[in-house]
């Protein structure tokens, strides 16, 4: 009994003592984040279209950092291939945020399909980034035909469809992407408006631009290919204007294609597990990617 | 492989069968049990001091010793309980039971084992074993007075929470899903209660806790990386006793006696009060809103066993355990029409029934059959809509989730005990697994529109398991045993046929310096998965069976070590493993719960390995006993569709872990516990930067800002440590035992990781907001009471 008495005080002077700690209950802490390398972050596209290229060079914030529009100015970005610089990005200064600040115009350069090139970074306070691309070859589409009614998706809305179809080349490992847009003429100037586009194709998913479907070969490599991009309603008479977007690309860019959109979908969900960005950039962040690109006229 | 397990398989049915034409033999055999309550005792040692052999009982209790003709000297031990000593001139076969007398305290225990009886550490062939006497499990502090059989577990080296508070077992680097939890035999697929804050299993209605980490005999199959054995008392068989528990949580009973000269029972109950208790407070918030309903969770367990001895040879055991978690929450608005009425709730739980007859066929032979029942739900209602005067024009709009996992079980097992050089055990046992993958109903209620309901449910998965194994525990010659086996199962699941042939080898030297060298090797296959999410332990957590398109786990683990027992107090064991897993699955990056589809389009799957050094130092008697244990480990997996291909750690991937338990009798009223554990900080997949990404898609500019992260589970939560203190004081008197408990989890306070988030708070120095990394922790220092009795 006596050791209960002891034991009571004990228990008194400890509750007492705790109660005068209100800080000490606080559940949350703040801790210091992962430690950050200020990195270029580069996204350049090359297009055989227009056989050009575009870059985006930024550089990355620290976790907690404002996301800013981080534009990397006087950076020196090269065009290489093997070991010859083929061509120096120009810089230019829009004034508008988050654009190509490194461009190549168009017609610029002969892309070669099949080789390999290599886009150089380098800025001042950054380790070099590099970027490698090879050009895929030109996989034609055989056929776009417009259907005024096509398939009703899960929202029950009437549709249009365009039904695509091309040869997929077997045994190798292909990667496109697929869009639908009106070119729009507007005193004298002309410009591309993208229209929505889904699918009901597996083998389809949507990609970063939200506008644009992207596709591997993994279901139907070697075969004969088709399925409808389903839009919204058209009438036959709207359809002078309207093309499909059909490009070849690379594994890296339906990759980060793929990963960037889940990413963006999956923004605030705790529960799923992280998903990381794929970035082919050595050294830096981003993609470097050369595309086999087409805009095809819709037929009837 | 085979060839070297065949060429062993022949060497000891060679050692058999001389055996049996060396000598004129006869067999003592018999039960080991409990004097007071007639409960068996598992793994009681049996040993002669005229031919310096012995023998373990078996799981129900009976032993079986061939002997040459002449004197025999028989001494019947084990830990907690006072020794018998026989001795007589065998001549021909012997029936003995050994009662032995219950010490009262366990560090009152003087501990016998013969230098060369099964007691001791390096006697045994088993490594990587662990047995913790409940007893002792009992005085280990814990979360709010619960006593927690798998947190005590976690104390082992080897074995890991997975985060604070958590009753999740991480052995050797593999997951949950990966150790067989085996209640009287049946497994029990969800073995938590709150979230994981607690376990399902009930001290007061439990005899025996074993865990087995790696040399696995083959008797045992189906997971990876443990065999947690947990077996129920069978009920006092002499004199009607009860004891009981009233904490801060729960509240528990436990009733056990004779039910006739041959029949025992005991029954326990658990259950949490919280929600009872708060109901009124609850309903007047309710009222106050203008509404009426109510909101809690509660948990209960209820155990059951009956026992029955029709005559010496054949014995039949009933034991069932039902558990359940509830979290509810309804309400509707009062006066109002239409009232908003909202119902939900979350519910899951265990239900697990086995029914085992024991015949003894002979002295020597020892058969037990047992048909098993285990069944896991889970289940999620939502239900919300308008209710009027008028019920015709109620609108209602109903979702339930429900899924799960039931099995049906038979087996046949038998020990065959030739002679003190071998202990064979074969069997086989068939398994008919229902997996419930996840099944929608959704339905909706509304006079002016079309009612509907439908299901969306993934198909129900029947698939078989069938397994045959034979294992002989055998004395080669002086100081070198051997545990040898092969375990075989075949699983049918959808037209596939699943074969595998899994060897299993335990081996001991004993040196001259009385420490034990020991290696093991086992291969093990497992049928099935429990596909869950990364985050805390949620009981959504899918069960799921092996498919065409998803192959069996599989895994090979290789173990050494050294082991002895110091001035016959202390037990030493240093082991190092290496353990190989395969086909593990995981969820693609950003799948996740409550998803539409084939669960076999959302998993991933790879490959894992884990090694590590563990170091055990145990004190049985004494007034202070206790044990340290450390763990130096690595745990790594890989999958091709997550992190890029790249290996990355495995989330409970831990360098260093320490656990320290120590008890100590301050007097015989006055007992003191303590805890401490260190382990490195879990690793968390964390962004390291952010960035903004431009896109071409072809006709636009398109990006967004996004969040690099450098590689999966690339961050470490800061170490997690924390002490827990325990003071028990007991009074005894004739009829009625009481013992108040006191103590405190994280005494000293520490702000353990649970998980970690960016938040913007305003800073009022610089009157700007700023983002910030946070820590959330748990729990701080938690004091606990309890009233625990016993009559």
């Amino acid at each position: 009994m006596k050791y209960l008495h002891q034991l009571y005080i004990l228990l008194i002077f400890f509750a007492l003592v705790l109660s005068g700690c209100e800080g000490a209950f606080e559940t949350t802490l703040e801790i210091d984040p992962p430690a950050h390398t200020d990195r270029i972050v580069v996204h350049a596209f090359g297009s055989t279209n227009g056989e050009d290229l575009k870059a985006n060079v930024t550089q990355s914030s620290g976790l907690l950092e404002p996301i800013q529009n981080n534009l990397i100015s006087g950076a020196k970005v090269t065009l290489w291939k093997d070991q010859i610089q083929l061509a120096q990005l120009e810089e230019i200064t829009t004034g508008s945020n988050f654009r190509f600040n490194y461009v190549l115009p168009e017609g610029s350069i002969d892309y070669e399909i099949g080789a390999t090139y290599r886009l150089e970074v380098e800025a001042e306070g950054f380790e070099k980034a590099i970027g490698l691309a090879t050009v895929p070859q030109s996989i034609p589409l055989l056929k776009q035909k417009f259907e005024e009614d096509g398939t009703s998706l899960e929202s029950g809305d009437s549709n249009s469809e365009i039904e695509i179809e091309f040869q997929d080349p077997a045994n190798q490992e292909d990667f496109y992407e697929v869009g639908v847009s009106l070119l729009i003429e507007n005193g004298g100037n002309s410009y591309y408006d993208e229209i929505y586009t889904e699918t009901y194709d597996p083998a389809a998913q949507d990609g970063i631009s939200y506008s644009n479907l992207i596709v591997n070969d993994l279901s139907f490599d070697g075969e004969l290919k088709n399925f409808p991009l389903i839009i919204r309603k058209f009438s036959e008479q709207d359809i002078d204007n309207m093309f499909v977007l059909w490009r070849v690309t690379s594994e890296g860019h339906y990759l980060f294609n793929k990963t960037a959109r889940k990413q963006d979908d999956l923004d605030g969900n705790p529960f799923a597990s992280p998903v990381q960005v794929y970035s082919n950039i050595e050294n830096g962040i981003g993609i470097f990617s050369i595309m086999n690109e087409e805009f095809i006229k819709v037929n009837l | 492989m085979s060839n070297i397990l065949s060429k062993v398989l022949s060497l000891a049915i060679l050692c058999v069968v001389g055996s049996h034409l060396s000598a004129q033999t006869y067999t003592i055999s018999g039960y080991i049990s409990d004097k007071s309550s007639d409960e068996m005792l598992i793994s009681a040692n049996l040993y002669d001091f005229e031919s310096s052999s012995g023998t373990v009982s078996n799981t129900y209790g009976f032993y079986s010793i061939t002997l040459p003709t002449g004197d025999v000297r028989l001494r019947a031990s084990y830990i907690g309980y006072t020794d018998i000593n026989t001795a007589f001139t065998l001549s021909q076969d012997t029936t003995i039971n050994f009662p032995l007398p219950s010490s009262i305290e366990i560090d009152e225990v003087v501990i016998t084992a013969d230098k060369a009886s099964e007691g001791r550490i390096e006697e045994r062939t088993q490594m990587s074993t662990v047995e913790v006497p409940i007893e002792q499990i009992k005085k280990i502090p814990a979360l709010l007075g619960e006593v927690d059989v798998i947190k005590a577990l976690q104390l082992l080296p080897g074995v890991q929470s997975g985060g604070e508070g958590s009753s999740g077992l991480y052995v050797r680097g593999g997951s949950p899903d990966q150790n067989l939890i085996l209640l009287d035999g049946v497994p029990v697929y969800n073995a938590n209660h709150l979230f994981g804050f607690f376990s399902v299993f009930n001290a007061d209605a439990i005899k025996d806790v074993k865990l087995i980490k790696g040399g696995f005999p083959a008797r045992y199959g189906g997971r990876l990386s443990s065999v947690l054995e947990i077996n129920m008392k069978e009920g006092n068989q002499n004199e009607f006793h009860g004891e009981g528990a009233i904490g801060l949580v729960a509240s528990k009973l436990t009733l056990e006696g004779p039910l006739s000269e041959n029949t025992s029972f005991i029954v326990s109950g658990r259950r949490t009060y919280i929600d009872l208790l708060a109901k009124p407070f609850i309903q007047s918030g309710f009222k106050n809103d203008g509404q009426e309903g109510g909101t809690g969770y509660y948990f209960y367990d209820l155990n059951a066993k009956i026992n029955h001895k029709f005559s010496e040879k054949d014995r039949l055991y009933i034991s069932t355990y039902s558990g359940k978690d509830k979290f509810y929450f309804d309400s509707k608005e009062l006066d109002q029409e239409p009232s908003d009425v909202l119902e939900f709730g979350l519910g899951w739980g265990n239900l697990t029934t086995a029914i085992r007859w024991n015949h003894l066929i002979s002295p020597k032979l020892f058969g037990n059959l047992t048909a098993t029942y285990s069944n896991y739900e889970f289940n999620v209602l939502s239900k919300f809509g308008e209710e009027y005067n008028n019920s015709s024009l109620n609108e209602e709009f109903r979702l339930e989730y429900d899924s799960g996992i039931r099995d049906f079980a038979l087996k046949l097992d038998f020990d065959y005990l030739p002679n003190p050089n071998h202990f064979i055990r074969f069997g086989v046992n068939g398994i008919n697994h229902e997996f419930n993958p996840g099944t929608f109903d959704l339905g909706f209620t509304d006079p002016d529109v079309t009612n509907f309901s439908t299901t969306v449910s993934q198909e129900k998965v029947n698939a078989q398991e069938i397994s045959l194994y034979a294992e002989d525990d055998m004395q080669l010659f002086d100081g070198f045993k051997m545990n040898a086996g092969i375990h075989t199962s075949v699983f049918l699941v959808d037209g596939k046929k699943y074969f595998s042939v899994q060897p299993r080898l335990s081996m001991r030297y004993l040196l001259d310096n009385g420490i034990a060298v020991k290696g093991s090797f086992a291969t093990m296959n497992q049928y099935i998965h429990l596909l869950s999410n990364e985050g805390i332990g949620l009981p959504t957590d899918l069960w799921l069976p092996s498919t065409a398109k998803v192959k069996p786990q599989n895994s090979w683990q290789a173990a050494a070590g050294l082991a002895k027992t110091l001035n016959d107090t202390y037990e030493v064991s240093i082991e190092g493993y290496y353990k190989k897993m395969n086909n593990l699955i995981a969820y693609q990056d950003g799948s996740g719960l409550f998803e539409f589809g084939d669960w076999q389009d959302r998993i991933v799957t790879g490959q894992g390995d884990a090694y590590g050094i563990e170091a055990f130092i145990q004190k049985k008697k004494g007034r202070l006993s206790g044990w340290i244990g450390y763990t130096w480990s690595q745990s790594n997996r890989q999958f091709d569709e997550l992190n890029f291909g790249e290996e990355f750690p495995y989330r409970y991937d831990r360098r260093h872990d320490i656990s320290v338990v120590a008890t100590y009798k301050i007097s015989d009223k006055l007992n003191f516990a303590g805890t401490w554990v260190y382990g490195t900080g879990n690793a968390v997949t964390l962004g390291n930067s952010t960035y903004r990404a431009l896109y071409d898609t072809g006709t636009f500019d398109d990006g967004g800002n996004y969040t690099y992260f450098e590689s999966r589970n690339n961050f470490r939560m800061s170490a997690y440590h924390r002490m827990d203190l325990g003071i028990t004081y007991t009074r005894k008197k004739k009829k009625w035992n009481s013992v108040w408990s006191f103590g405190a989890y994280n005494a000293y306070n520490r702000k353990n990781p649970f998980f970690i988030f960016t938040n913007t708070d305003y800073d009022s120095n610089t009157q700007t907001n700023k983002r910030v990394l946070k820590q959330a922790s748990l729990f701080p220092i938690i004091p606990y009471i309890n009233y625990s009795f016993k009559f």
